[in-house]
């Protein structure tokens, strides 16, 4: 998917894009791209033109990393404040449990693992000293403890070489997903999906472009100011608008008001 | 809200991250943004199980849970190098501060130093004796030189002084 959008950025006028393989399709259509590389370096047209409002002063450079996110509630919670690892396994709850269900299928064992390796993680915080990505560091805990249980199940574990790290800071095969969701969970998970994708597709089209291509595709707001040819500071107000959209359509849907999380 | 969406995308520096990461501590309001928007996130890239029973779980498992102590090994390091050097900075003043009370003799002996109160002190005295011997025989060595410059006086070149005219004599001296 990351590869045809990128074909695509190289066309001039767009066109339509495929993402989440056959289950959804959303149409975008994207500004021409203007001589722009990957790392900001950029052809000047015409300084003078209104239009090319894309500049060094407007190239946020400011921002932090995913990464660095991470690091910052990690040492507030090694500081003893709860709600920031709350705030990471809210973050991280699902792409783990992705990870799991790689060689757990029954999606309450999944759970429970998850939450054993959340927990395990949290007592370990001491012990993190950042020098790599949080999610790295999790994604082994998670391994080991999918290890452990398996091995007190007399089941085989999977063996070191079957995840490496790479996939833990990307881990993209969706085609190994299996749905494991037991029936009311999983009745909740297409009533989410289903309202999130409705929501979606009602969305302006500058909305949902720019909610897409940063959710989906994982672009920068640099980028996706590129891809839409408009500022940055547009980018940030479009995808918070269409987050905010499809946010009020979920509510229902979730025991919200009450501090909970799903 | 906006923020929590700016968070999310990498667009707060790391001041407005941190404050609000402390905002987002006691406001129910802006977890929930948190929460919802991840949601969002995971329902577009088709993730796994979207229910989020996980955090719920891990939530409650937290509460019986004893806090994390301080960090040991990320924020603590600029602390623990500023201390170092603070540490470092009043030993160098409070060894010179003894030096120059007189703490420790200066030819003083490894044995000396190893050895008892007495054997210092025996020491302090050897050492200020030696000094006394020591002026005396500079106080000598310095008549002796007096004496042989007012012997040579007479060849001695005065204009050749730095810092004085030629035609200026050192009537001192005569």
């Amino acid at each position: 998917m990351r590869g045809e959008l990128t074909q695509s950025r190289r066309c001039h006028w767009q066109q339509l894009h495929v993402f989440g393989g056959a289950a959804r399709v959303y149409s975008l259509t994207l500004a021409r791209p203007r001589s722009v590389t990957r790392n900001h370096t950029r052809t000047i047209v015409n300084p003078y033109d209104s239009r090319f409002f894309v500049g060094p002063s407007n190239v946020s450079q400011r921002g932090m990393s995913d990464r660095e996110v991470d690091q910052l509630l990690v040492e507030r919670a090694q500081r003893g404040d709860r709600r920031a690892f709350e705030l990471l396994v809210t973050k991280y709850q699902r792409k783990l449990s992705r990870l799991l269900s790689r060689f757990i299928r029954d999606s309450a064992e999944v759970e429970d693992v998850a939450q054993e390796a959340f927990i395990k993680a949290y007592r370990a915080l001491p012990s993190f000293r950042g020098e790599s990505a949080f999610y790295t560091w999790l994604y082994r805990i998670g391994i080991n403890t999918a290890k452990n249980y398996l091995v007190s199940l007399g089941r085989r574990a999977p063996t070191t070489t079957e995840f490496d790290n790479d996939e833990a800071e990307d881990f993209e095969d969706a085609a190994l997903l299996r749905e494991v969701n037991t029936p009311e969970s999983e009745l909740l998970t297409k009533e989410i999906a289903a309202t999130v994708n409705r929501t979606v597709e009602a969305l302006p089209e500058e909305l949902r472009t720019a909610i897409v291509l940063r959710e989906i595709e994982g672009l920068s707001y640099e980028e996706i100011a590129e891809a839409m040819n408009c500022p940055i500071g547009t980018v940030r107000s479009r995808i918070f608008r269409a987050r905010e959209q499809i946010s009020e359509q979920l509510k229902p849907l979730l025991d919200v008001g009450k501090d909970k999380r799903w | 809200m906006e923020k929590i969406s700016q968070l999310m995308d990498g667009d707060l520096d790391a001041y407005e991250a941190d404050a609000l990461l402390k905002r987002l501590k006691s406001d129910a309001s802006l977890r929930e943004s948190w929460q919802v928007y991840h949601l969002v996130g995971d329902a577009l890239r088709q993730e796994h199980g979207l229910t989020g029973r996980i955090a719920a779980r891990v939530s409650e498992r937290l509460e019986q849970e004893p806090t994390v102590m301080g960090p040991r090994f990320t924020a603590s390091r600029r602390v623990v190098r500023y201390a170092m050097s603070a540490a470092a900075g009043a030993a160098g003043l409070a060894v010179v501060a003894w030096l120059a009370l007189g703490g420790l003799p200066v030819n003083v002996t490894s044995q000396q130093l190893a050895g008892t109160p007495d054997a210092a002190a025996v020491a302090q005295q050897a050492m200020v004796e030696s000094v006394t011997a020591q002026s005396t025989a500079l106080a000598a060595e310095t008549d002796a030189v007096d004496e042989y410059l007012l012997a040579h006086r007479s060849v001695s070149d005065f204009r050749t002084m730095q810092g004085t005219p030629p035609y200026v004599r050192p009537v001192a001296s005569e």
